[in-house]
């Protein structure tokens, strides 16, 4: 326990620094080389830029949401040029199944295939529900 | 505690100190010492170790792929989680404890990682030659038309204009976050670091429920198998961008990147742009252009 507290000690100096109020740092004094002549205006821009394509991501977010048609399923045609199987993946049922198999939306070679007790679990409602 | 470490350190002076101790146990001194800004690295023996175990990786994949045993072959992932993990704490050591990275060390770090960003463009760039070759020219075997007879093909304005919007934020916010870190106000990089990381984290989480439910798969012609190896493999890049965003996050906790020197940030900022910049191209060629 003690040795364990004692390899903790490697956050001592930071979270004391961190925590350290006395010394307020002010930008005006230590302005790296780096930044721009004018550092205001260059973080207003990029908070501009932040908030603007946060505000987008809620847009899309919500246009995405819209039109979900999760229970929707494909007429099955058997073409030759999909669902190809020649060669069987490296995981159970991988003559078959690929790696994110949705029973719902996929078809084997021949049709689509029944559920399993599992897949009946996890996507029975979207396809019963339409 | 502490004396019986020590002594481990002294009798030991083997690899396995630099396992079980934690610091660095054997100080090479040599007679004369050059005075040059560049950092001779004292002799390791990470990288003759991570070259076995990388071999040791590939075997493990063969091996399942082909569906041969893999019993003598775990060492693999436990050895390279250690390896990787020392030879990273002795780079952090030289740099931030023991103070070898000089303007002329960062230059040629920045210098080498430059390239390692060209070699992973080049990656994606034969991808997309294969893309381009399929599409342009279709063949009679998939109807002569791009995309394929039979094949439906995802609405780009619906899941890939999101994540394209918060891949985008996600670029903006790290270089809020950098610009504040520049300044001096590490509180409010913090909170803006963690605004990218969830960003990142929902463009996972998007691009997982998408494949999720995708009506066709990697096994679907030539659409199916360009599409999803290269949305696979940026989704990769992403997933790893995010693990280095997070690894120095922690270090920028705690407080091992100063305003002006912080090389590990900013690359692995630079590697989160190029990420970005790669789904732009992904969104408007395969999503856009190619449906």
């Amino acid at each position: 326990m003690a040795s364990f507290l004692g390899k903790l000690r490697f956050l001592k100096s930071p979270l004391t620094r961190r925590l350290a109020t006395s010394v307020d740092a002010s930008y005006k004094d230590s302005l790296p080389a780096k930044v721009s002549g004018h550092p205001e205006a260059e973080i207003k821009r990029w908070w501009a830029i932040t908030l603007w394509m946060i505000g987008v991501c809620a847009v899309t977010r919500v246009y995405q949401m819209m039109d979900e048609n999760h229970g929707k399923r494909p007429e099955f045609i058997p073409y030759q040029h999909l669902r190809i199987r020649k060669k069987a993946f490296p995981w159970k049922e991988g003559s078959q199944k690929t790696l994110f198999w949705c029973p719902i939306t996929n078809a084997g070679s021949e049709g689509y295939l029944e559920m399993t007790p599992d897949e009946e679990l996890k996507w029975g409602k979207y396809l019963h529900g339409h | 505690m502490k004396s019986v470490s020590n002594k481990f350190l002294v009798s030991a002076k083997g690899f396995a100190a630099y396992f079980f101790s934690g610091k660095q146990s054997v100080v090479y001194y040599s007679t004369s010492v050059v005075r040059t800004p560049y950092h001779v690295v004292d002799p390791s023996p990470w990288p003759m170790i991570m070259g076995a175990n990388l071999w040791g990786v590939a075997a493990m994949f063969i091996c399942w792929v082909n569906e041969i045993s893999l019993d003598s072959l775990y060492w693999g992932i436990p050895l390279f989680v250690l390896t990787f993990y020392s030879w990273v704490r002795d780079i952090i050591n030289e740099a931030t404890f023991q103070g070898f990275h000089t303007e002329k060390v960062q230059s040629g770090l920045t210098l080498g990682f430059i390239l390692f960003l060209i070699s992973e463009l080049m990656l994606f760039f034969s991808f997309f030659w294969a893309f381009f070759h399929s599409a342009l020219s279709s063949s009679v075997e998939i109807g002569c038309c791009w995309p394929p007879v039979g094949l439906e093909c995802l609405d780009w304005s619906k899941v890939p204009l999101h994540n394209t919007a918060l891949l985008v934020a996600s670029s903006a916010s790290i270089t809020l976050s950098h610009n504040y870190l520049q300044w001096g106000d590490i509180w409010v990089a913090t909170a803006t670091y963690i605004a990218t990381l969830g960003l990142s984290v929902m463009f996972i989480k998007n691009q997982y429920e998408e494949y999720a439910w995708s009506s066709f798969s990697i096994s679907d012609g030539v659409y199916g198998s360009c599409f999803f190896m290269l949305t696979g493999l940026h989704g990769l890049h992403v997933i790893g961008g995010t693990c280095g965003l997070l690894f120095c996050f922690v270090r920028m906790m705690l407080l091992q990147f100063s305003s002006e020197h912080h090389v590990a940030l900013t690359l692995a900022i630079w590697y989160w742009h190029f990420v970005d910049i790669v789904w732009l191209g992904l969104f408007f060629i395969i999503y856009i252009w190619g449906s």
